[in-house]
């Protein structure tokens, strides 16, 4: 200022009033508080950002940052005390929104201020670690708005509800709902009591689990098993797709195994027993694709395995049992392997298309792509062919039953079957023989029932039979099938020695009246035949046999010959009266046959002195002549059985269609009991050098050995063959100790070599 | 103790041996026992066998005879009888049975043969276990219609079957390797008396 007084203007220097003004704090803070609660109020317009941030930043430069923070948060704390009314006012049709848009409004808010306060945040925030800006709104947001008494029940409440109505069927909004749960999500604290999401996620877990309860109590007492199934399988989607859309909790499995606890695991068995309609019925009617989702279930929770294996192999037990009890079966090997076959297909189907989950991803190089590999489930897989084995080794019969099967089919299918159907055959066969413990068993009954194919003098096929052999070999190995080699070479080297022998006679037509004569000539031991007393031959045949060893013995010195009647055939031209018939017949038929030539009846024991046939063979003989399909010899007095003081006689009477007659084939038959008992008798025979073989080849690897290790393996060395009964073992090594191969060791349980 | 006159023994066995050979044969055992007051199934008598070696029963050959009373410190009749009660504490000592049991087998078989009859051996077993086998009224009468002969490995293992506790069997594991006989006897016994042997 300058006033004016004489000639002289003084120039004063501007003084500004910096005063250490106490109260320019309180009015910066004042003013930034109208500034904040402006914000919270989205009145943002008249608000000027550099003003604003300058305050802040003196303020703190000022050392006031305690009363800027603790001013801050008490301002919050006030507004949101006022949002919690105001939200807590609506209805609950509105509740849910309002409380979503606070939260949005919030946050834009809190930017806001974070953005004014941002010095504060860097220098005294940092420096006292305090909580920065935004977190603190966030914290109080939780303390204040979320966790009020006013709030936090109806908010919880609220959502649950939503979600139980979703559940119900209808329609919620997914958007609100994955908001607020998002929100419970930020806002989860680590501090006990600040676990707002944790609670939430309890709370959800427990309606999840209550729904569920409910949903199973009604869905089971209205539906059949494969639509119940089906219905949780919808649950279970559903659950999923809301998980992905809004329900984004921390541990999706474990609502998932809430789900399946409630609906599936909890009620497993009923499911699985449900009648009329669970596992069983689905088993038996093949209901592939509902035993599908049943497995997909079962498979993902606790217990669910062990229980389908436990029934299926009931199942199939039952059923098994039910071919093993049926008469008809028991007595016609064809049906009872036949319906085995079948059985055993069908679970096996069922398994293949059932019971088979993904397996990890693994890369299909040739189409350079990723595939999921489906696989059958092992263990259930292991389950059918268990119990297949538990069966087939019930059933005494099961050995001889398989290859009666075997010789049939190759006997009258395979001469049309095409080499798939066969091959098919032959591969059953030989699953049922894997499953099979007397494995030697078999091969004694297989090697009866070849070698009578091989002579019935009809056309074998070596082709066919060498099929099944290789597969036998790969099964058991070599040495089994190196004594059929000699069947084979046999029957060649005997159309040889035939041919020979017809060369060689000067008069064919005189030396053997006419007959035509075939011999095969067998290798002693490698053919499982007895060797047993000819039956006494007419005339006629005698000559030829002479005839033939007179030229055989020039052939080969040393050599001796022994003649088997029982195996032979005989082809007969038959004169009754009303014509002739051809009629073939064994060989021991047509010895009691041409009897008759020369008498007009005979009494039993005539007919037995005459042909020098042992009681059984004879009986057995004269039952198909005389009271079988065709009766060439009646007999007195008439019945179906054969005794020794039935007399017999020609039936001129005797008429049939058909000029050519089949009376017998040597061919494979069912077994007596006696026969039966005599074939295990040389089986068990058979094992036991076998047996004591296998000890000591052990004990000479060994040298020292315990008991229970030794019979453990001897029965993993056999088992190929047949599986030892271990009280056979410890009779063998007595037998052994006896024989001072072996001694006990002085603990007793034990065994040493003696070299 | 002054060492045992071996001559005294000569005479001794000159008493009791054969008229034609040169052993004491089964009548010179029966006076030599009627002259020890010692009944011929006591079992002390095949202790004695047990002590002199013998090699085969009702017989004593000239060394057996002489070499092992020697051995016993023993010259007359007198110190004989004596003996005897000392040679019956001796098996008491179960490892000394034992010894003792697996050799009455060696000594009362047929040298021929590699098994023992089941009738001696149901004798012997009388003799030899009474007293130490609860079961053995059961096993004889098991054996009654089971079996034609004992082998030495059955034989020996009886023993120890034996010495198992045996009121109740529950230790018996008969998939252990026990001989077939003995397994047999257990499972008739458990037949036969299902309350007495519930394992």
């Amino acid at each position: 200022m300058s006033r004016r007084l004489g000639s002289r203007v003084l120039i004063l220097p501007f003084k500004h009033s910096v005063q250490a003004d106490p109260k320019y704090a309180e009015r910066t803070w004042d003013s930034l508080k109208e500034a904040i609660k402006e914000i919270c109020k989205h009145n943002t317009g008249v608000l000027s950002y550099e003003e604003l941030y300058r305050n802040a930043y003196n303020l703190v430069l000022h050392k006031h940052g305690d009363m800027l923070y603790n001013g801050l948060e008490d301002c919050l704390t006030e507004l949101l005390d006022q949002v919690v009314r105001q939200v807590a006012a609506h209805t609950d049709s509105s509740f849910l929104e309002k409380v979503k848009q606070e939260w949005e409004w919030h946050k834009v808010s809190m930017i806001h201020i974070r953005d004014i306060l941002m010095y504060m945040d860097r220098t005294y925030v940092a420096a006292k670690r305090k909580t920065p800006v935004y977190d603190l709104g966030l914290a109080l947001f939780r303390k204040v708005f979320i966790k009020s008494t006013l709030i936090y029940e109806r908010l919880v409440n609220g959502i649950l509800g939503l979600v139980e109505l979703e559940r119900k069927g209808e329609e919620v909004n997914r958007q609100l709902l994955a908001s607020l749960i998002t929100m419970l999500r930020d806002l989860n604290g680590e501090q006990e009591g600040e676990e707002i999401f944790y609670d939430f996620e309890r709370r959800l877990l427990k309606e999840t689990a209550d729904f569920y309860y409910e949903e199973a109590q009604l869905q089971l007492s209205i539906c059949s098993c494969p639509v119940y199934l089906r219905r949780v399988e919808q649950r279970l989607v559903e659950e999923q797709d809301r998980i992905q859309s809004y329900l984004c909790v921390n541990s999706p499995s474990e609502l998932i195994k809430v789900v399946q606890d409630e609906l599936v695991t909890r009620h497993m068995e009923t499911i699985v027993d449900m009648e009329n309609s669970g596992f069983v019925h689905l088993v038996r009617n093949d209901c592939t694709q509902d035993l599908a989702i049943m497995y997909n279930l079962f498979h993902k929770v606790q217990g669910g395995d062990e229980l389908l294996r436990s029934r299926l192999k009931k199942e199939i037990h039952t059923q098994a049992s039910l071919i093993l009890n049926d008469v008809d079966n028991r007595d016609d090997p064809i049906r009872w392997v036949e319906a085995v076959i079948c059985l055993r297909q069908k679970y096996m189907n069922i398994v293949d298309d059932a019971f088979c989950h993904e397996q990890s991803a693994s890369r299909n190089t040739s189409m350079d792509a990723w595939s999921l590999d489906t696989c059958v489930d092992k263990k259930l897989l292991q389950t059918v062919n268990d119990s297949f084995e538990w069966f087939l080794n019930q059933f005494v019969r099961t050995s001889e039953y398989l290859s009666l099967y075997l010789d049939h089919r190759i006997r009258t299918d395979f001469r049309n079957a095409s080499e798939a159907e066969m091959e098919n055959c032959f591969e059953q066969v030989i699953l049922l023989f894997r499953a099979v413990r007397d494995k030697d068993l078999f091969e004694r009954y297989y090697k009866q029932h070849l070698a009578k194919r091989l002579l019935s003098g009809r056309n074998f096929s070596e082709d066919i039979e060498r099929i099944f052999i290789e597969k036998l070999k790969s099964e058991c190995g070599y040495q089994f099938t190196s004594k059929l080699e000699v069947m084979f070479t046999d029957i060649r080297t005997s159309a040889e020695e035939v041919e020979a022998f017809r060369t060689a006679l000067d008069d064919p037509q005189s030396s053997l009246n006419g007959i035509e004569f075939q011999v095969n000539v067998l290798t002693t031991g490698c053919w499982p035949i007895r060797n047993q007393p000819a039956a006494r031959l007419p005339l006629e045949m005698q000559r030829c046999c002479q005839a033939f060893e007179k030229i055989y013995f020039a052939r080969h010195s040393g050599r001796l010959l022994s003649w088997q009647t029982s195996l032979g055939n005989v082809e007969l031209r038959a004169h009754f009266p009303s014509r002739r018939h051809e009629l073939q017949v064994s060989t021991h038929q047509a010895i009691i046959l041409l009897l008759f030539n020369h008498h007009d009846e005979l009494s039993f024991r005539q007919i037995q002195e005459e042909t020098g046939l042992p009681q059984n063979e004879l009986i057995r003989c004269l039952k198909s002549l005389a009271c079988g399909k065709y009766r060439i010899l009646c007999k007195e007095p008439k019945g179906k059985e054969v005794v020794d003081t039935d007399m017999f006689s020609f039936h001129s009477k005797f008429t049939c269609k058909l000029v050519r007659i089949k009376v017998a084939n040597i061919m494979a038959e069912k077994e007596t009991e006696e026969e039966k008992r005599e074939t295990q008798g040389r089986v068990d025979d058979d094992r036991k050098p076998q047996i004591e073989a296998a000890i000591v080849r052990i004990m000479k690897a060994r040298r020292y050995l315990d008991h229970n290790n030794l019979v453990s393996e001897v029965i993993s060395q056999l088992q190929t063959h047949f599986v030892p009964e271990p009280a056979e073992i410890k009779r063998r090594i007595e037998s052994l100790i006896e024989r001072e191969f072996l001694e006990r060791d002085n603990n007793q349980r034990s065994y040493r070599y003696i070299a | 103790m002054k060492r045992a006159d071996k001559k005294a023994l000569l005479e001794l066995f000159q008493t009791y041996k054969e008229p034609l050979g040169n052993y004491i044969g089964a009548e010179g055992l029966q006076k030599l026992f009627e002259d020890l007051q010692v009944d011929p199934s006591d079992i002390v008598t095949l202790v004695l066998a047990w002590k002199l070696r013998a090699s085969s029963t009702c017989e004593f050959t000239e060394t057996e005879f002489v070499e092992g009373l020697a051995n016993l410190q023993v010259d007359s009749l007198e110190k004989l009888k004596r003996k005897l009660s000392s040679l019956r504490k001796e098996i008491e000592d179960p490892s000394k049975f034992k010894a003792f049991y697996q050799f009455v087998f060696q000594y009362s078989k047929e040298p021929s043969q590699r098994s023992l009859p089941a009738e001696t051996a149901m004798a012997l077993w009388d003799i030899l276990l009474r007293g130490r086998f609860s079961l053995l009224d059961s096993w004889l009468e098991f054996l009654k219609n089971n079996t034609h002969s004992i082998s030495k490995d059955t034989w020996n293992l009886l023993y120890d079957f034996s010495q198992l506790s045996e009121t109740d069997l529950s230790d018996y594991d008969d998939n252990g390797a026990w001989p077939v006989l003995i397994d047999d006897f257990v499972k008739w016994l458990k037949k036969e008396q299902p309350n007495k042997h519930e394992s």
